[in-house]
């Protein structure tokens, strides 16, 4: 990939147990149990193994992948992190294709947003595409132009705002995703737990929820809903349950 | 006194907008997230805006947005203008404040040729003030020194400016919206800094 590298800087390289005050860098490559304690700004971040990071990481691409720690905020255009990725501050990233268990302790901000497995943000989500493939826990809004999820075990997202949301039961066949949620969360409840859905268009599977606004909402299969409010059309699934239905 | 409220419901009606594009410019910043204001009603948690202060950022939002773009929209709301200065003749060219308002501006203040967008909002006030005729020369004077004064500390944050006269004598308040409480005294000018810059920054797009 074409980065534009700063001709007065170096890179930084640690392996095995090494460890390495921040700096400023054009790549920096992260190995083993390795420890950075300070903050680092770079332009190619690439991690594995137990590696952790004691401030924060502001970089062009953030690529790590095992058991990664960064205990500050992240910054970056492009992120990819597969394994047991671990942010304690905010993630601020363009573009992030997430694999893997996955915890954000503040806020997650970005554009596109990819995420294969299972995730938790403690904070907020914000994107302009939010595509989700498994079980997502966020502790507070999701507000996305665009969201889709597929779930494959239990989720939890007390608010969701957008234009487009599309939440589905995934597909029997993708027993994989299910496997690692049942492995890590003991269980096989497939379902979106949410508060508020509020979009212009919302599809909904294996949702329960109290309140759903929207413009053209279609509730489908195994939900259970306390109250639709919508502007002009709904239709429900029969397997799925609405108390109240309320045109406006 | 207890700003008034509008539901998010309400608001989408009123104003004819989508959930859709309420979110984006909520992720845009062109509504500040303190605006959101949630409370209980009868049926769970909902949410409430101040209600003037959002239909005139919506109105404004609704008609900048086919000419000028979310995030350039979104910097100017937070004061930065594209255009950092303008010349003062330009200003009376287009009307947004008199000649003779400049004059009587710079007889209390300093004031160049060429103003920044912060001291277009003071000459607007200034103008303001002058037009509405509650306040004497003196009053305003100080007022606006008390702003300029305080500007830094206050700018982009949600605070009203209150003038009360008790007894004759009178008193410029800059306080947090919202949390100015009063008592006797006559209250004679209450003006949202941030929704008056707020119309002073789209008037001169």
């Amino acid at each position: 990939m074409n980065r534009e590298f700063y001709s007065d800087r170096g890179d930084l390289e640690i392996s095995g147990a090494g460890k390495s005050g921040g700096g400023k860098y054009n790549r920096v490559e992260v190995n083993g149990a390795s420890k950075i304690n300070g903050d680092i700004e770079c332009v190619e971040f690439e991690a594995s193994g137990a590696a952790k990071f004691e401030g924060n990481v502001k970089t062009v691409s953030y690529n790590v992948s095992g058991a990664t720690k960064c205990l500050g905020n992240v910054e970056a255009d492009f992120c990819e992190i597969r394994g047991a990725g671990k942010i304690e501050g905010n993630l601020h990233s363009k573009d992030s294709k997430i694999e893997g268990s996955f915890k954000v302790g503040g806020n997650f901000i970005g554009e596109i947003i990819d995420i294969q497995g299972a995730a938790k943000i403690i904070g907020d989500c914000e994107a302009e595409d939010f595509i989700c493939s498994g079980a997502i826990t966020i502790g507070g809004l999701l507000n996305s132009e665009k969201v889709s999820i597929d779930i494959a075990g239990r989720s939890e997202i007390p608010e969701i705002g957008g234009k487009i949301i599309k939440v589905k039961l995934a597909p029997f066949g993708i027993g994989f995703l299910s496997k690692i949620t049942k492995a890590l969360f003991n269980t096989s409840v497939n379902e979106l737990n949410c508060n508020v859905i509020e979009g212009d268009e919302i599809y909904l599977e294996g949702t329960e929820a109290r309140i759903i606004r929207g413009n053209d909402v279609v509730i489908g299969k195994k939900c259970t809903i306390q109250r639709v409010e919508y502007k002009n059309s709904l239709s429900v699934d029969p397997s799925s349950k609405v108390l109240e239905q309320i045109k406006l | 006194m207890e700003e008034n409220l509008i539901s998010k419901k309400e608001l989408l009606e009123l104003t004819g907008i989508s959930y859709g594009q309420l979110y984006r410019w909520k992720r845009k910043n062109l509504i500040p997230e303190e605006w959101f204001i949630k409370k209980s009603s009868f049926t769970g948690q909902e949410t409430y805006f101040p209600k003037d202060r959002i239909l005139d950022r919506i109105n404004v939002i609704l008609q900048m947005k086919d000419d000028v773009s979310l995030d350039d929209l979104a910097e100017r709301f937070q004061g930065t203008t594209v255009k950092a200065n303008f010349s003062i003749q330009e200003l009376v060219e287009r009307n947004i404040v008199t000649q003779y308002v400049v004059d009587m501006f710079k007889n209390s203040f300093r004031l160049k040729e060429e103003v920044t967008s912060d001291e277009i909002v003071y000459l607007s006030l200034y103008n303001k003030l002058l037009d509405q005729g509650n306040l004497n020369i003196d009053e305003i004077n100080f007022t606006i020194k008390g702003l300029i004064d305080n500007y830094i500390n206050i700018k982009n944050k949600d605070y009203e400016l209150v003038f009360i006269r008790r007894l004759g004598v009178g008193i410029g308040i800059l306080a947090e919206a919202g949390n100015v409480v009063l008592g006797d005294g006559k209250i004679l000018e209450r003006i949202n800094i941030n929704s008056f810059t707020e119309k002073v920054i789209s008037n001169l797009i």
